[in-house]
C-alpha cells in the first residue's frame, strides 16, 4: 500500500508535468494526488490498527546508503494526515487553481505538490538517516517551488528565500545529528545509540531540536513560516501548516528515543519553548491584518501547544511518571491530528474567500456567509474547533493536556511543580485569546457587511473546493463524538515515543468527553424545538441593523481587524512591538497645510524576532562575508585559494590524534 | 454515585434555573435601597421575559444564521455548564475527571456564539461590545483557571463534585486563607464575567460606554428573552460557584442544604449590589489590571498551597 501510494504521487507528478493543457494537468494532478492520499491513509490506518512494524529493504547505489522503509504505529500516525489533507487539499487545488497563475505554473504546481506527497510520506516511513535527509530535502525543495506559486509578487520571493535558509540551515543541524549517531552505531541505519556518541546526548538533543523543530514551527525558529505559508497556494498552506509541520514533530518523536532516557531538562526546554510559541503565536495572530498571515501564526501557537504535549511526555519519562508521559504524548499526536483538520478546513475556506474577494487583508471580506453557506458554514466550524470550543476535536486534545498538567501539578513537587503551573496558566491565557482571534477571522472575514465590492459579488466556489471543506468540517465532529476510538489508536506511536509510557490512561480519560457533543445537540435541539414553537406564534420582520439613531450607517463603520483585538493587542504591545507607518499619500496636497490632505495610516505587527534578531544576524554574518571574500573585488584566484587552504586543513586533521585515526 | 444524588442535586438544579432572574431583581433592590428609591419589584424579569416571549421578532437583513442560532447556544452552553457544578453541596448530575476544564469550555462557547452574534449584525456598536467582551474574558478565564487551580491544590481532587463537594469541608479547616483568596477572586470574576460594575455598568444607557447590553442590541422578542434570561443565569452560576467554595454544606439535610444554597445567592447578589452602588466604573483600559489583580489574589491562595 505504501509502496503504491508513493508510485502513483511519483507518477502523477511526471504526469502533470508532461500534460498538455491546465485542465489535464489538474486531472492528472490532482487524481494522482487522491489516489496517493486512499493509498497512504490506508496504510497509515493499517499501520496503527495492527501495531507490528513491517520493514523493507533495497539495495541504493549511493555510498553507505540504503533503501530501507518501516512502517510502524509512529510512521502510521504521521502517514494517515499526509494522506487524508494531501487528498482533500488536491481536490480543493484543482478547483482553486483553476482561476490563478498561468497553464504552466498549474503544471508544475501539481507536479510540486505530488512530489511533496511522496516526500512526507518518505520522510516519517524512511528507516534510514541518508534516505530521511533525502526525503526530508525533497520535501523542502518542493514546498519551496509551491511557496513562490505567485513569483510576480515580492513579497513570495521573499518568503520563499527566507523558507530556503530556515530549511537548509535545519537539514544541517539534523545531518549532524545523523553522522555523529552514524559514527556510535556504525551504520546510517535509524536505531538506539548503541554506544556512547562523540558528543553528549544534550547536544544531539540540541541539534534534534533545531533541525526539527524549525519544520515543526517551534519558537524562535518558527519566523520563516507566517510568511511561507501565507505565500503559497490555499490548498498548499492547508498542507504546509497542517501536515508539513507535524513532519518536525515527527522527527523529534522518532529521534528522541533513541537518545536513551531523556534528561530532566530536555522538557524543561520543550516546555518552556512551548509555552512561549503558544502565547506568542497566537498574540501575533490576533494583531495580523492578513488572513493566511493570522493563520500562520496561529500555527505556531498550535506548535507551541504540541511540544508543551511533548514537553510533559519527555518530563514524565525523566521523572519515571508513566501517567505524565503517557498523557503528554498522547495529548500532543493527537493535537498534530486534530490541528491538521480544523487548521486545513480554515486555510481552504479563507483562502477562497481571500482569492473570490481579491485580498488576503481581512478588511476588504466581510458579509461572505450570508451567500457562501456551505465554504462560510464549513470555515466557522473549524473556526470553532480551532478555538477548542466543547463538541469539537480540538478541545478534546487540549483538555487532554490541561488534564496532564492538572495532575502533573498534584503530583510534582517543587521546582516541577511551579513549572507545571507556569505551563497551565500559559495554556489556558493562550487559549482564551485563540477565542478572540478566531471570533476576529469569522467576525470580520464572514460576517457583517461586505467591505469592499469585490467581497459583495464575489461568488461561492463550486463543488469541488465546497467539498473537501465540508468533509474536513465533518471530521472535526466526528473526532469530537469518537474521541475513545482516535486516541485508542494512538497508543502504539505513544508506545514507540515514549517506552514506560502508560498508553491506556487517556484514552480512559476522553471517555466522557464523547458524551460532550451529542449532550449539546441534544440540549440545542430541545431549546431550539421550543423556540420554533415560540416564534411561529409571534411575527416577523426584516429591517436594517438598527444604527442607535444614526440614519446612515456604512460597512466602513463596522469593528475591523485592527479595532476588535486592540482591547488585548494595547495590553500585550511590550512583545506585540506593533508600529505605526504614516505617510500622506502623493497628489493629495501640501503636507502641514490647513486643511487635510488624504493619507494612508497602518499599523504594522512585524515579528520582533526576525526584526531585533536575525536580520540583524544575518546582516552581519554578510558583511563578514563581504570582508573574507574582498568586497567588490572577489577573484577565481581568491576562491581556489580559498579551496586549497580548506584542503590543507582537512589533510591536516588527519595527523591529529584522535581525529585522523 | 447513586439515585438519591442524582435527584438532590437536579433539585438543587431546579433552584438554580428558577432563582436566576429573581437575582437581578436582588442586585436591582439592593442599589435602589442605597440610592433611597423603592425599586422594581424582585420578580420584574419574570415579567419582562414574559412579555418578551409574546412579542413578535425583528432580524437585520444583514445577519445569518449565526445570529438565528446564538441565543439556543448560549443558553445551552450554560445549562451545561451549570449540570457539571455540585449545587446540592455534594455531587453534581455529571461529573468525571477534569470536568472543570470542560465548564471554562461550555462558557467559552456561550461567549464564542454571543460575540458572532454581535459581529453578524455588521454593527459598529456591537462590534464594540464584542470587542471588549473578548477582551474582559481573555483575562477572566485565566483567573477562573487560577482559582479552580487553588481547589485542586487545596482538595487534591480533580473533579468539581470533589473540589466543591465534601473534600472542601475539610479543606476549610487548613487551608483558610487558600480559599478565601479564591472566593475572592471568583467575585472579582463574577463582576468582570457578568458585565458589573465597576467593569461594565448594566444600567447605563449609553451605548458607547457598555459592553453585554451593547452587543445584544439587534436582539428583539423571544431572542431577547433567552439571551436575557441566559445572562441572569450566568450571573447565578457565578454566584453558584462562590456558594460552593465559601459555604460547604455537607452533612446538612438536603432542604437545608437548599434553603442554604438559595440564601447564600442572595447574598451574593447584595453583595453585588453594594458594589455597584459604592463604586464606580472603571476606565475600560483599567479593567485588565482588575482582573488580573484578581489573577494575583488566586495566585497568592496557590503560592501558599504549595507544599
Amino acid at each position: 500500500m505504501l509502496a503504491l501510494a508513493i508510485g502513483v504521487w511519483g507518477l502523477g507528478a511526471l504526469g502533470a508535468l508532461l500534460a498538455r493543457g491546465r485542465a489535464s494537468a489538474s486531472v492528472v494532478g490532482a487524481l494522482s494526488a487522491v489516489a496517493g492520499g486512499a493509498a497512504a491513509s490506508a496504510a497509515g490506518v493499517q499501520a496503527l490498527v495492527s501495531g507490528a512494524p513491517v520493514l523493507w529493504h533495497w539495495p541504493w547505489a549511493v555510498p553507505a546508503g540504503a533503501l530501507m522503509l518501516r512502517l510502524d504505529p509512529m510512521a502510521g500516525a504521521f502517514l494517515l494526515p499526509v494522506g487524508v489533507i494531501g487528498a482533500l487539499g488536491a481536490v480543493y487545488g484543482a478547483g482553486y487553481l483553476r482561476g490563478h497563475g498561468s497553464a504552466a505554473s498549474t503544471r508544475v504546481a501539481f507536479a510540486a505538490y505530488n512530489v511533496l506527497c511522496a516526500g512526507m510520506a518518505l520522510v516519517v516511513t524512511a528507516n534510514h538517516m541518508l534516505l530521511l535527509i533525502v526525503a526530508w530535502e525533497g520535501m523542502t525543495l518542493s514546498s519551496w517551488v509551491l511557496v513562490v506559486h505567485d513569483h510576480a509578487a515580492a513579497e513570495a520571493r521573499a518568503a520563499g528565500v527566507q523558507y530556503l535558509v530556515a530549511g537548509h540551515l535545519a537539514t544541517a543541524a539534523i545531518l549532524l545529528l545523523a553522522l555523529v549517531m552514524a559514527a556510535a552505531n556504525g551504520s546510517f541505519a535509524i536505531a538506539p545509540l548503541a554506544g556512547p556518541a562523540a558528543v553528549p546526548a544534550g547536544l544531539l538533543f540540541v541539534l534534534a531540536l533545531v533541525g526539527f523543530g524549525t519544520k515543526a514551527g517551534i519558537v524562535p525558529a518558527h519566523v520563516w513560516l507566517p510568511d511561507a505559508h501565507a505565500s503559497a497556494p490555499s490548498h498548499v498552506s492547508a498542507l504546509m501548516s497542517g501536515v508539513m509541520i507535524t513532519m518536525g514533530f515527527y522527527g523529534l518523536a522518532r529521534f528522541l528515543p533513541l537518545l536513551g532516557v531523556p534528561a530532566a531538562w530536555w522538557g524543561y526546554v520543550l516546555v518552556a519553548l512551548g509555552a512561549a510559541g503558544l502565547t506568542g503565536g497566537i498574540l501575533f495572530s490576533l494583531a495580523q491584518r492578513d488572513v493566511k498571515r493570522a493563520l500562520a501564526y496561529s500555527t505556531v501557537e498550535n506548535a507551541g501547544l504540541a511540544t508543551l504535549g511533548i514537553g510533559l511526555g519527555v518530563l514524565g519519562a525523566a521523572w519515571h511518571d508513566p501517567i505524565l508521559s503517557g498523557l503528554g504524548w498522547t495529548a500532543a499526536l493527537l493535537h498534530l491530528w486534530n490541528h491538521a483538520l480544523a487548521k486545513s478546513v480554515l486555510f481552504l475556506g479563507f483562502g477562497a474567500a481571500a482569492q473570490r474577494a481579491g485580498s488576503r487583508d481581512l478588511d476588504a471580506l466581510g458579509g461572505l456567509l450570508a451567500r457562501w453557506r456551505w465554504v462560510g458554514s464549513a470555515t466557522t466550524v473549524g473556526a470553532g474547533a480551532i478555538a477548542a470550543l466543547p463538541g469539537l476535536n480540538v478541545f478534546v486534545s487540549e483538555w487532554l493536556l490541561l488534564r496532564a498538567l492538572f495532575g502533573a501539578v498534584l503530583r510534582g513537587s517543587g521546582a516541577g511543580e511551579v513549572v507545571m503551573i507556569a505551563a497551565l496558566i500559559a495554556v489556558v491565557m493562550g487559549g482564551a485569546i485563540a477565542l478572540a482571534a478566531f471570533a476576529r477571522l469569522v467576525g470580520v472575514a464572514l460576517l457583517g457587511a461586505p467591505r469592499t465590492p469585490a467581497a459583495a459579488s464575489a461568488p461561492e466556489p463550486g463543488w469541488t473546493m465546497r467539498a473537501p471543506l465540508i468533509v474536513l468540517a465533518a471530521a472535526c465532529a466526528a473526532v469530537a463524538a469518537a474521541p475513545v476510538p482516535v486516541t485508542g489508536v494512538l497508543a502504539g506511536a505513544v508506545a514507540l515515543a515514549s517506552p514506560l509510557a502508560d498508553t491506556r490512561i487517556a484514552t480512559a480519560l476522553v471517555q466522557p468527553l464523547g458524551l460532550v457533543l451529542p449532550a449539546l445537540v441534544l440540549l440545542g435541539a430541545l431549546t431550539a424545538g421550543a423556540r420554533a414553537a415560540v416564534r411561529r406564534a409571534g411575527a416577523r420582520r426584516y429591517s436594517a441593523t438598527w444604527g442607535c439613531g444614526y440614519g446612515a450607517p456604512s460597512a466602513a463603520m463596522q469593528y475591523g481587524s485592527t479595532s476588535f483585538g486592540s482591547g488585548i493587542t494595547a495590553v500585550f504591545q511590550p512583545v506585540l512591538q506593533a508600529r505605526i507607518e504614516r505617510e500622506a499619500v502623493p497628489g493629495g496636497g501640501p503636507a502641514g497645510a490647513l486643511w487635510p490632505v488624504s493619507a494612508r495610516w497602518a499599523s504594522v505587527t512585524d515579528d520582533p524576532a526576525l526584526r531585533r534578531g536575525y536580520r540583524p544576524l544575518f546582516a552581519r554574518i554578510g558583511r563578514v562575508a563581504a570582508r573574507v571574500r574582498g568586497g567588490e573585488r572577489a577573484r577565481v584566484t581568491t576562491s581556489v585559494l580559498y579551496l586549497v587552504a580548506a584542503l590543507v586543513l582537512l589533510l591536516g586533521m588527519l595527523f591529529v590524534p584522535g581525529i585522523g585515526a | 454515585m447513586n439515585h438519591a444524588h442524582v435527584g438532590s442535586s437536579l433539585a438543587a438544579l431546579a433552584v438554580l434555573l428558577v432563582i436566576a432572574p429573581a437575582l437581578s431583581g436582588v442586585v436591582v433592590r439592593t442599589k435602589s435601597a442605597f440610592a433611597g428609591r423603592r425599586g422594581a419589584p424582585v420578580g420584574q424579569l419574570y415579567w419582562d421575559l414574559f412579555k418578551l416571549m409574546r412579542k413578535g421578532t425583528v432580524y437585520s437583513t444583514t445577519t445569518t444564521w449565526i445570529f438565528r442560532a446564538a441565543p439556543v447556544v448560549v443558553l445551552v452552553s450554560l445549562t451545561a455548564a451549570s449540570l457539571l457544578l455540585p449545587l446540592d453541596g455534594q455531587a453534581s448530575p455529571v461529573q468525571f475527571s477534569g470536568d472543570l476544564i470542560a465548564f471554562a469550555g461550555l462558557l467559552a462557547l456561550g461567549r464564542f456564539a454571543l460575540v458572532l452574534a454581535g459581529l453578524d449584525t455588521g454593527s459598529s456598536f456591537e462590534g464594540m461590545g464584542a470587542s471588549r467582551e473578548v477582551t474582559v474574558a481573555s483575562f477572566a478565564e485565566p483567573v477562573l483557571f487560577l482559582g479552580f487551580l487553588g481547589l485542586v491544590l487545596a482538595t487534591r481532587r480533580l473533579t468539581l463534585s470533589a473540589m466543591l463537594g465534601p473534600a472542601l469541608t475539610a479543606a476549610w479547616a487548613h487551608q483558610t486563607a487558600s480559599l478565601a483568596l479564591v472566593a475572592l477572586a471568583f467575585f472579582v470574576l463574577l463582576l468582570a464575567e457578568n458585565s458589573r460594575v465597576p467593569v461594565d455598568d448594566p444600567a447605563t444607557h449609553l451605548e458607547l460606554t457598555m459592553i453585554h447590553e451593547v452587543i445584544v442590541l439587534d436582539h428583539s422578542g423571544p431572542d431577547l428573552a433567552v439571551i436575557l434570561y441566559a445572562s441572569s443565569l450566568k450571573l447565578a452560576l457565578f454566584a453558584a460557584l462562590i456558594v460552593e467554595v465559601a459555604v460547604p454544606r455537607d452533612g446538612l439535610g438536603l432542604g437545608w442544604s437548599l434553603a442554604a444554597f438559595a440564601g447564600g445567592l442572595l447574598v451574593v447578589a447584595m453583595a453585588v449590589g453594594v458594589v455597584e452602588s459604592v463604586m464606580a466604573r472603571l476606565r475600560l483600559n483599567r479593567v485588565p489590571q482588575l482582573i488580573v489583580g484578581a489573577g494575583a489574589l488566586a495566585l497568592f491562595g496557590i503560592i501558599l498551597l504549595l507544599r
